[in-house]
């Protein structure tokens, strides 16, 4: 962020505040000489008159009776601070001089220096600057300087302004007002377009009127700057002496005051607090006051909301950079609106945003590294890049410069090589000025910087609110905002921040310069760290540090073949830098700080599987009970339920194998490393039997002591990981059952009170059976058990929707689902509880909000071919069940034509037999009949997506109010419910027969390494409970997105159709017309209907080369759109291309005779080629007419050439050449060669462009060209004898 | 000789029928793709210009129909059609088309195309 910047401009009030602090300083001396020379004491009158001028708001004016504003606030302050009484005495303001003059006042309250004035007033000391602006109405441009309102009648206030305009403007036209508010009353009435006045006073009147003002002004370029004086009367010392000693006791912070309260406008406003915030005017897209003149910019949107968050008022302020930190720092706004403060007198909010600088180099420059620009000259407006620069490169010469204008002179005059200032903001700039494509960025540097709000240090307080307003501000709000302000906003800070790690400068200053970390590691504690077998470090402590790693762009190097004591001992001395996992105890908080634990699961106890439940700690209530020795959980336990019969072990394997060969009873100890030992060691005769209310402790990242800098850095970075990425490493090391129970809790779950509309109560009154019908065998969401009822997941909710809706939800028995989805569509079923959805089906369904997910996976027979995605199934024969999601997946998301089957069964079967090469089928399903049929030569291949399919009752179209009712049911579930359901579905024993656990041993198998799939299967893991409903809310946005991306897909299709229809009617409608003017005018010329004289022959004339000049280029712009659309359709024939040559100069010889030029032709009557005819024949004219149109003595040459499998046509001409510089802009739309023939030849300037897209889009082929000035040019082209569609394509 | 003329558009129809007139041909005018084959079965003329972008039924299926009757196969087609896609010309003439003029027409060669068109024909 640059510190000091640009221009010199202000809205003069801050500049002036160092004046009056001169003045005051000035003031102090001046009457202290007073006391020193003065013999006796000064006589203070006890009340003095003070004349003020009417119309001068906000300065000086008259409010509801009494006299008020900025002058007549610090007069009363004065009264105040030398306890003597003022009186206010209004008059217009040359009465106001006569008053003081003749002695009817005492002092006038403030008026400008002028020699005249001086001669007959003694002037106080300054009171108070102003700036004075020009004002140019909006519709107006290009106003810069006071010369160019040289054109316009310039409104001025009378006095000061006016003489100033009329000496430096001599012979403008001036209209003089007699104050500011009647000068600004012609303005809005439109007498005049620009003006002179100071911001204050334009704002007010505006402000009061309640009007916008159409008026613009240019904060950098005051028109001249004036301080307001009190005066008295010529010679009355006595009385100029005590107004400035009182003067002199109104401290600097009081006049601010004053000026602030007019700025924030809280005559106007009282009821809210208000702030000011200083802003740099030209530092778009972040802060600047946009073509309508007010402010405007990411940062001013940003700190719209933060005022909405808090209910205030905000006013901005603007001025150049330096002079907007300088408001800040005289404490005339109350913060900035945003840099990266390094001073100390200032205080900083919580970073809101980051930049980053970047170095800038004209883009034909060949080197493009820092290290490059050793010796060379950088240009930084910031004093602070300049800095960060040098420290980076100390060879680089670095010019401090005023602002981008300078910048970009000393360019001109080469004097610097590139500057540094923040990215976005140049780029914006060079976007703005259009000279993106000048410029390149140094590679591999960019300079981070946090930016917060930055206030004095007194103010303090107000960072508080600040820091709330901001933590309030959605992300969606922020994302918005940012997408607005910004051309490539998925970039921007907001869209990305989640994923980066705001550090203090300090620490990206530490960081900087430590780079590379020694890890220490646990070789040994699975899941959470180990080092495999091939030596490599992994678990998930592995993938946390792999996160850090990139998020802060350090090494950690882990130190090779430690034991666990090796670790612990190295860290002591301080030999190690980081440990990767360990839980804090007391005795390591000796050597070690600690992170944020990142890694925590809960404490849960397993027995054998036939064990009852034992519903938590209190269940172990003098059980036999493994506990592995000095885990830290294992005290913890015995804390609570000290009763258990202890049997220590020394791991963990060693205890699972006592409760599975029966000598414990069960064993507690934290989810992840159980589950891990279960899985590893195929303990199938355990289970997760309950949870309990403890948890461990976590796993922290230890850093030896006296190295905090770097604990707090590692501590953001783990800040920044996000709940899914937290999610995705646990379910890809820990896979686990979750304890099987019944959903139970019915109890609580009927005081679940369900509002229902009257509608809603209505319809189900008058539906007392809703008929469902479900899928016999979609194993384990539904399906019909051995005994014919309705099982599965979906069959809870049914069951639960039941109970709390108080509907009769009731399965149609006996139909395959082929029949129940024939019979939904002819609503003899009425609703289909676990769907998913699929374009035809939204044709007659409505769908309930989902419930469950499920994964979609590609089955394969194990002696196939690599599958890894979708894409590898395009030439493949894919299988599906007919009616169900999978088809409708297919047939959304790829153009593979599947091959139908009635049932899954049958499905499968065709792939094991051969008759199809893959199918598409739910995970679990799949797994199950796979297993069930005995298929044994199929396999899970991969997953047909990454994404969770989402399941939803479906409900018939004519009936949305069950699906109001169903939703309703649905969002009283609890996702306590949710997961009892989940778990009872995937841990029982199916009715049909299948075990579990070689369930789970099956797909283990079966998707060797696809531990994604496992993982993502293993969702219902309940202890990440709150993890899973984050990622279900990242899901659902995603999903979002997609559909809108989907949307846009869809948009942008049609646009596109909708363009190459626009194109076909084009090519139609606009040439009928012409074809009647040109067929007409033809006609005519041609006196078929009578002799035309020379005049009405050469108009007429005229016409007819104009229509045909629009014809051509109508058709000129059809081709290449068509050619760019891809929508040009290539014509492959076969035919002679002297036949070709020849219909293209029976097109130009009309032309060619009128100029008496000659025309050699060199084609062999016998080359036949296959190409698109047309389109060669268009590209023959183009080269031909430019020809005779460049050439006016001499002759065209045509030759053909046949060089191996292509030909080559040439053109040549003996006309007026193109210059070498030339060449390159030929092929180019809408260029013509600077010549005077520009004219006279006409041409579409599409001809060549059109030529180039042709042959080298769609002929396959090059053109060449070579040319002479004044001796002529050469155009050739180059194309096969024989086009293959296939090759063009490529 | 006399020419049918199947065409929609009113300002074309004259020009042609103008130019055609001029030129010593007798003229019948049909504007819509359904009178036009009527007409040229009814009153059998020697040549017939058709538009292809017909208001009912398009000018490639009154060729069509024109070229599979018995009665209308020998009557040289020439299609007249600003319809310029690319491909037009092939698809036109492999659809029993005789000849084919690009719109706009252009009167000082109009007549020497058609009778190159029904030279090719004879």
């Amino acid at each position: 962020m640059s510190e000091y910047r640009r221009k010199k401009f202000g809205i003069l009030i801050y500049r002036m505040i160092a004046i009056i602090l001169l003045a005051v300083c000035f003031c102090l001396l001046k009457s202290r000489s007073v006391y020193a020379a003065g013999p006796a004491k000064i006589d203070f009158p006890e009340e003095i008159t003070i004349a003020y001028n009417v119309g001068n708001p906000p300065f000086k004016f008259k409010s509801q009776g009494s006299a008020d504003g900025i002058l007549i606030d610090i007069w009363r302050l004065w009264s105040e601070k030398t306890g003597i009484r003022v009186e206010f005495k209004e008059a217009l303001f040359a009465h106001t001089l006569e008053m003081v003059k003749d002695g009817r006042a005492d002092v006038h309250a403030g008026l400008f220096y002028t020699k005249e004035r001086d001669r007959i007033f003694d002037y106080t000391s300054s009171i108070i600057d102003t700036d004075y602006f020009i004002y140019y109405h909006e519709s107006i441009s290009g106003i810069g300087k006071l010369e160019d309102l040289f054109p316009f009648r310039i409104g001025v206030p009378q006095g000061f302004t006016h003489t100033f305009i009329k000496q430096n403007l001599p012979n403008a036209a001036i209209s003089v007002y007699e104050n500011l508010p009647k000068l600004f009353e012609a303005a809005v009435t439109g007498e005049i377009k620009v003006l002179i006045s100071p911001v204050m006073n334009h704002d007010y009147f505006f402000q009061l009127k309640n009007k916008r003002s159409p008026f613009r002004y240019i904060p950098r370029q005051p028109v001249y700057s004036r301080t307001y004086f009190g005066a008295v009367r010529q010679g009355n010392s006595d009385l100029l002496a005590a107004v400035n000693q009182g003067f002199s006791k109104i401290s600097f912070d009081e006049i601010i005051e004053i000026q602030r309260k007019w700025l924030k406008g809280n005559k106007v406003n009282q009821e809210k607090q208000s702030y000011i915030i200083a802003c740099d005017s030209n530092y778009a897209p972040l802060t600047m006051i946009n073509a309508k003149g007010r402010p405007a910019g990411l940062f001013v949107d940003i700190w719209k909301h933060w005022a909405q968050t808090q209910d205030v008022n905000i006013k901005f302020i603007f001025n150049n950079w330096e002079g907007s930190i300088q408001a800040v720092k005289q404490g005339l706004a109350d913060f900035h609106s945003g840099f990266e403060n390094d001073e100390k007198i200032f205080v900083s909010s919580q970073p809101f945003y980051e930049l980053s600088a970047k170095i800038f180099i004209p883009f034909e420059k060949k080197y493009s590294r820092i290290t490059d620009l050793a010796g060379r000259t950088i240009a930084s407006i910031d004093p602070y890049y300049a800095r960060v620069l040098k420290n980076k490169n100390p060879a680089i010469q670095i010019i401090i410069a005023k602002d981008f204008t300078q910048i970009f002179k000393m360019f001109n005059r080469g004097k610097i090589d590139g500057f540094i200032d923040d990215e976005l903001v140049v780029e914006n700039l060079l976007f703005r000025q259009g000279r993106q494509g000048e410029f390149k960025k140094i590679t591999g540097f960019s300079y981070q910087s946090p930016i917060s709000a930055v206030t004095l240090k007194k103010n303090i307080h107000l960072l508080n609110s600040i820091n709330q307003g901001l933590g309030l501000m959605s992300d969606q709000m922020n994302k918005t905002i940012e997408t607005k302000w910004l051309r490539e906003p998925l970039n921007g800070y907001y869209h990305t921040y989640k994923t980066r790690v705001l550090l203090t400068k300090k620490e990206q200053e530490w960081l900087n310069s430590h780079k590379v970390f020694r890890l220490g590691v646990d070789p040994d504690y699975h899941p959470y760290e180990f080092v495999d077998e091939q030596g490599r470090y992994s678990g998930a402590a592995s993938d946390y540090m792999k996160l850090i790693e990139k998020r802060l762009g350090i090494e950690l190097n882990v130190v090779k073949d430690l034991t666990w004591q090796q670790v612990m001992d190295l860290s002591r001395n301080k030999d190690l830098d980081v440990v990767a996992a360990l839980t804090k105890t007391p005795e390591r908080s000796q050597f070690l700080n600690f992170t944020r634990a990142y890694l925590g699961y809960p404490i849960v106890i397993v027995t054998q599987k036939d064990y009852p439940e034992l519903n938590g700690l209190a269940g172990l209530s003098g059980k036999k009970v493994a506990l592995v020795k000095d885990y830290a959980y294992t005290e913890l336990l015995l804390a609570r339920q000290p009763d258990v019969d202890r049997i220590y072990v020394d791991t963990v394997y060693q205890g699972l194998e006592m409760v599975a060969s029966g000598k414990a009873a069960a064993i507690a100890g934290d989810l992840a490393s159980l589950a891990y030992q279960i899985q590893k060691n195929n303990l199938i005769n355990l289970k997760i039997n309950s949870q309990t209310a403890l948890k461990t402790k976590g796993l922290a990242i230890g850093v030896p002591k006296d190295n905090s800098m770097l604990v707090s850095i590692l501590d953001k970075a783990l800040a920044s990981i996000t709940p899914e990425e937290h999610l995705n490493i646990r379910q890809k090391w820990v896979s686990l059952e979750s304890p099987g129970s019944k959903i139970a809790e019915q109890g609580e779950a009927i005081t679940k009170k369900i509002k229902l509309t009257k509608n809603e109560k209505e319809f189900i009154k008058a539906h007392p059976v809703i008929r469902i019908g479900a899928d016999p065998k979609f194993i384990p969401f539904e399906f019909i058990n051995e005994k014919g009822s309705y099982s599965g997941i979906a069959s809870d909710y049914v069951g639960l929707l039941n109970e709390r809706l108080g509907i009769d939800m009731r399965i149609v028995p006996d139909l395959s689902w082929y029949e129940v989805v024939e019979k939904a569509k002819q609503k003899q079923i009425d609703v289909l509880p676990c769907v998913g959805v699929t374009r035809e089906r939204l044709g007659f369904l409505h769908y309930s909000k989902s419930y469950a997910r499920r994964y979609l996976v590609i089955i394969t027979r194990k002696d196939a071919s690599l599958i890894l995605t979708m894409e590898d199934l395009a030439d493949k024969r894919l299988a599906v069940e007919e009616n169900t999601f999978q088809e409708g997946f297919i047939i959304d998301n790829t153009s593979i034509e599947p091959i139908r089957y009635q049932s899954f069964q049958k499905a499968l079967h065709a792939v094991s037999a051969g008759k199809a090469d893959a199918l598409i089928a739910d995970v679990s399903t799949a797994t199950f009949w796979i297993k069930k049929l005995n298929l044994t030569n199929l396999k899970v291949a991969a997953p047909a997506s990454y994404e969770a399919q989402p399941l939803h009752f479906a409900v018939r179209k004519d009936w949305p109010e069950l699906v109001q009712i169903i939703n309703k049911g649905l969002a009283s579930i609890t996702p306590k419910e949710d997961n009892k359901i989940r778990s009872k579905w995937i841990l029982v024993e199916y009715e049909l027969g299948m075990n579990p656990a070689d369930l789970w041993k099956y797909i283990g198998r079966t998707i060797l390494g696809g531990l994604v799939i496992l993982s993502i299967f293993l969702l219902w893991n309940y202890s990440l409970k709150k993890e899973i409903n984050e990622r279900k809310k990242a899901e659902k946005k995603i999903q979002e997105y997609a559909r809108e991306l989907k949307n846009t897909n869809i948009n942008l299709e049609s646009l596109d159709k909708l363009k190459s229809m626009f194109i076909a009617s084009m090519s139609h409608e606009l040439r009928t017309p012409l074809n009647s003017i040109i067929g007409f005018t033809g006609v005519i010329l041609q006196g078929m209907t009578g002799e035309l004289n020379e005049q009405q022959k050469d108009q007429l004339g005229r016409v007819y080369k104009s229509a045909k000049h629009l014809l051509n280029l109508i058709s000129d712009v059809i081709d290449i759109s068509k050619v760019e659309a891809g929508r040009i359709d290539v014509f492959l024939e076969e035919f002679n291309l002297a036949e070709v040559v020849d219909e293209a100069v029976v097109n130009i010889e009309p032309q060619l005779k009128i100029k008496g030029l000659d025309l050699e032709v060199d084609v062999k009557p016998d080359i036949i080629i296959i190409s698109d005819r047309k389109r060669l024949l268009q590209c023959l004219i183009n080269y031909l007419s430019n020809a005779v149109k460049y050439t006016e003595k001499g002759s065209v040459h045509l030759v053909v050439k046949e060089v191996e499998t292509d030909i080559e046509i040439w053109v040549s001409d003996t006309g007026i050449g193109i210059a070498p510089d030339d060449i390159p802009k030929l092929f180019t739309a809408f260029e013509r060669m600077n010549t005077h023939l520009k004219i006279k030849a006409g041409g579409t300037g599409l001809g060549l462009y059109l030529t180039r897209k042709l042959v080298t889009e769609i002929l396959n082929g090059t053109i060449m060209v070579e040319s002479q000035l004044e001796k002529g040019s050469t155009f050739g082209l180059r194309i096969p004898k024989k086009l293959d569609k296939s090759e063009r394509e490529k | 000789m006399r020419a049918l003329i199947i065409e929609d558009n009113e300002n074309n129809m004259e020009l042609i029928t103008f130019i055609l007139e001029k030129n010593g041909y007798k003229t019948i005018c049909a504007e819509t793709g359904g009178k036009g084959v009527d007409m040229a079965v009814q009153l059998n003329p020697d040549f017939i210009l058709l538009d292809i972008q017909l208001p009912d039924i398009s000018g490639t299926k009154v060729l069509s129909i024109l070229k599979n009757s018995q009665t209308t196969n020998k009557i040289p087609v020439i299609a007249v059609t600003s319809y310029a896609m690319a491909g037009d010309r092939q698809r036109l003439l492999k659809a029993g088309c005789d000849g084919y003029i690009e719109k706009p027409i252009d009167p000082m060669q109009f007549i020497g195309q058609i009778k190159k068109v029904l030279g090719e024909c004879l």
